[in-house]
């Protein structure tokens, strides 16, 4: 069998070194990328702590099943690159583009039921930066904060999606093109670094945006 | 690192504790419980997810050091930002969105 | 003999390089020429504060012009000028290593940065952005300024920062010499060790809040107008938490730079390694606890306030043992007194002044007075002028001949170190005591009082511009005239004086073998 090895660059030791290079430059963007989030965090929760109460209701206002539907679409992503990762490593390459690319897919459908989700908002008139029917109806300020940082801390994830479904795509790709072996298998666990993260951020946005929705 | 690889065992293991904690997660809110605890429950099962995630999705366990202290520093400082902001919102005295109206009429002239 | 500047000598060959020492030699220059556009808008804003009313811009074109400055010097010169310039340039080669570990991202964040600097630069020329460069909401939301492409600007650059810092880290934990620890590492790769984990950990988060900003602006967000429920502090809060780290972006190379020149013109062993590299990290570390002393009299509670407080005065600790492992460096070493240090004794000089005054300003009753006023002003200008531009000026006349293989001219030198020294005292000294008699910051007109203070002040920026332009002038007249320099024209043991002036393109004619120490001057001097 024919497996390509990835090029050492004339600057490393070996392969391990450029390997570990980067992975460690994967974990680092996504320290940087933890707390460019984190930005929203505080203002999500520095409003929630302002709006107890209309944030709770806001939450309750949420759609819970389809926001779960893709908490665990999303998460079955996840268990899709895992095996794709082990199907690598383990030499059984047409598994593992099958793999990756599935879950590319997942991340479309996260994607498409995300923009539903939004398409029911903005029926009911409500837009970022309090426009919109709603907020006429609704006219406590918070109202118009709670759905904007909503917009805000929802639309950088799905951006970071649509990053992802791409990068998964091209690379399921490449690995088909380039007939790659378990020696490349480092650059599909970085990319799936990056998914993983992904993930992480929807499972705090999950609890923050339809969970937390009980009256007290 | 790339020799070490997980076992599907793990992998299995690992998706199955996930899925379990999404369910309780969900459980939790559909119980009806409510105010702090809701709040400290549902971020703590979030935080445990990550813990997992991290750990055995992101191969935490079999990375170097120098990539585990990335990976404690970089959820450290958020915290940091969230917390001190937080706490900053809860201790204004007078609460901060509430303050009296200020009175912006002119002094009435001297008679 | 083939050097990394003569190898190939097409532009092209410039614009593609992935050679990090072209891409650093690029940035110096990119700095170096926002250095003086912002030095220009300076120059204007004391030229205005000649006489107490209208002197030469309009009170909009005033508000206008330091907004610009500040966004310039901080974003365009102070973070980028000594980690991407000459950390770029250095950081392999101090390690033994070919280049740094992401060669491509590192042009990427080169062509990042001018992206960046166009669009802002793009904001000066139409309507200018006239929001301080702090961007306080609910104003800049509000402004009709064109805000948002110097807003998009700064965040295009932050993820420039970003990468340089990605670059840095993993470059000292995968690329270090054989046998090299990190205890082996010179002392300026631990200071850019620190400033990438602030550039990573700090820069997104700036990043992100000016976007909601932009958005702000832009889109009518309004997630910061009081009048529709926001909270102006949580912005301060965000912002600060990124902007204040950024201090220390921009004073821990500097601290690395002063590290290398003092050891090498004292011919001495610091007097702790560990002393420097370990406050290096506390530095980085407490700056991050840091960010709410610029909110005492915004209306934060009482409580953060106390907390921020005495956190801020940590710093001061281990600046301290800094400035105290330097000076004990120099005690009885062979001290060349050289241009470089000439520069370094400014520094510390000013450095010291400068973070005093900071201890003073974080004492939450004092501050109350002092808050924005020029006495604030002041202190952040010893230390960001002179402290981290003096090192960058000291580093640029310590490397010069490893980069562009000339000796600068000695005297002229000295002469410009002493008159951007004198300059700069005239420039800032008046506005401690103008600050603490009462002068507001960021106003068009000021009482009586204070003209006599002020008029010394536009004198003294005049000697700086001065200073600054005949730098500039003999750096320049060096590359046609100056000497040839040799491989190592101060005796250092550090690494990057083992490598011919200017180094070749792979950074050693061979595989460069390190048996002793960086800082080893008890030991004889190999050959190059």
């Amino acid at each position: 069998m024919n497996l390509a090895v990835p090029k050492l660059q004339h600057h490393f030791e070996d392969l391990p070194k450029q390997a570990h290079a980067a992975r460690l430059g994967m974990w680092l963007f996504l320290a940087s990328e933890a707390l460019f989030f984190s930005g929203l965090f505080t203002l999500y929760a520095a409003y929630r702590a302002h709006y107890p109460e209309i944030f709770r209701e806001g939450v309750a206002h949420n759609d819970l099943v389809l926001g779960t539907v893709n908490t665990f679409i999303l998460l079955t992503g996840s268990l899709f690159l895992s095996l794709a990762l082990w199907a690598l490593r383990a030499a059984r390459r047409a598994l593992s583009v099958l793999l990756t690319a599935a879950t590319g897919l997942a991340g479309l459908v996260y994607l498409i039921i995300k923009a539903t989700e939004w398409a029911h908002h903005m029926a009911e008139g409500i837009f970022p930066g309090g426009r919109g029917r709603f907020f006429v109806e609704n006219p406590e300020p918070a109202w118009a904060i709670f759905y904007t940082s909503y917009y805000g801390l929802t639309g950088f994830h799905a951006i970071h999606v649509t990053v992802g479904v791409g990068i998964l795509a091209w690379t399921a790709w490449w690995m088909h093109r380039e007939r790659v072996g378990p020696a490349a298998a480092y650059k599909l666990a970085i990319v799936g670094l990056y998914w993983h993260f992904v993930d992480i951020v929807w499972l705090f946005l999950w609890p923050l945006f339809y969970l937390l929705r009980n009256p007290a | 690192m790339n020799e070490g690889r997980s076992s599907l065992k793990t992998i299995a293991i690992t998706y199955a504790v996930l899925y379990l904690l999404v369910v309780g997660n969900l459980v939790v809110a559909l119980a009806g419980v409510s105010g702090f605890w809701a709040l400290f429950v549902a971020v703590s099962i979030a935080g445990l997810q990550t813990l997992v995630v991290a750990l055995f999705s992101m191969e935490l366990l079999r990375s170097r050091r120098s990539i585990g202290v990335v990976a404690v520093v970089a959820p450290l400082f958020v915290l940091l930002l969230v917390c001190l902001t937080v706490v900053d919102v809860y201790t204004r005295q007078p609460p901060p969105l509430e303050v009296p109206p200020v009175d912006r009429s002119l002094p009435s002239p001297p008679p | 003999m083939k050097n990394y500047l003569n190898c190939e000598t097409t532009i092209w060959s410039w614009l593609s390089t992935k050679d990090h020492k072209r891409i650093g030699v690029m940035f110096l220059v990119s700095v170096t020429l926002f250095l003086l556009v912002g030095g220009v808008f300076a120059l204007i804003l004391r030229l205005e504060h000649l006489t107490p009313g209208p002197t030469l811009v309009s009170p909009n074109m005033y508000n206008q012009l330091f907004t610009l400055h500040g966004v310039v010097m901080v974003w365009l010169f102070l973070i980028p000028a000594i980690p991407a310039g000459f950390g770029n340039f250095f950081l392999p080669i101090m390690l033994g290593a070919k280049d740094v570990a992401f060669p491509r991202l590192n042009l990427a964040s080169l062509y990042i940065f001018w992206i960046g600097a166009i669009l802002t630069i793009y904001g000066v020329l139409d309507r200018a952005a006239d929001t301080g460069w702090t961007f306080y909401p609910p104003y800049s939301s509000q402004t009709y300024t064109k805000a948002t492409p110097v807003l998009l600007g700064v965040f295009v650059l932050g993820w420039s920062t970003i990468i340089t810092g990605v670059n840095f880290i993993t470059t000292i934990h995968t690329l270090r010499a054989k046998g090299m620890r990190f205890m082996d590492m010179p002392l300026f790769a631990w200071a850019l060790y620190g400033v990438s984990i602030i550039q990573i950990l700090g820069t997104p988060v700036l990043g992100i809040i000016l976007l909601m900003v932009v958005m702000d602006h832009s889109f009518d967000w309004g997630l910061f107008d009081p009048a529709r429920g926001g909270d102006p502090l949580i912005y301060q809060h965000i912002f600060w938490f990124y902007s204040h780290p950024a201090v220390y972006i921009m004073i821990l190379p500097p601290m690395g730079v002063v590290s290398e020149i003092v050891t090498s013109m004292a011919h001495k062993n610091p007097l702790s390694y560990k002393a420097i590299a370990y406050s290096t990290f506390g530095i980085a570390f407490v700056g991050f606890l840091t960010w709410g002393h610029h909110m005492f009299t915004s209306g934060m509670s009482e409580l953060n306030a106390g907390i921020f407080g005495i956190l801020s005065m940590g710093v001061a600790v281990f600046s301290a043992i800094k400035v105290f492992t330097w000076t004990g460096t120099l005690y009885r070493g062979s001290v060349w007194i050289r241009t470089p240090l000439v520069y370094i004794f400014a520094f510390l000089f000013l450095f010291i002044f400068g973070g005093m005054t900071g201890v003073a300003v974080a004492a939450t009753s004092l501050d109350v007075h002092w808050h924005d006023t020029y006495f604030v002003v002041a202190h952040f200008h010893f230390i960001m002028v002179g402290a981290s531009l003096t090192a960058f000026l000291a580093a640029l006349h310590y490397w010069w001949p490893k980069i562009t293989g000339k000796m600068y001219f000695e005297g002229w030198g000295v002469a410009g170190a002493i008159l951007v020294f004198l300059g700069f005292v005239g420039t800032f000294f008046p506005q401690f005591l103008l600050g603490n008699a009462g002068m507001p910051r960021r106003y068009y007109h000021y009482s009586e009082q204070f003209q006599a203070l002020n008029v010394l002040s536009t004198a003294g920026s005049w000697v700086l511009a001065l200073g600054l332009l005949l730098v500039l002038v003999t750096l320049i007249w060096s590359l046609v005239a100056g000497e040839k320099a040799p491989a190592n024209p101060w005796n250092s043991r550090s690494y990057e004086w083992m490598t011919p002036s200017p180094p070749p393109k792979e950074n050693f004619p061979e595989t460069p073998r390190f048996v002793r120490g960086p800082y080893d001057y008890h030991l004889p001097l190999e050959p190059p």
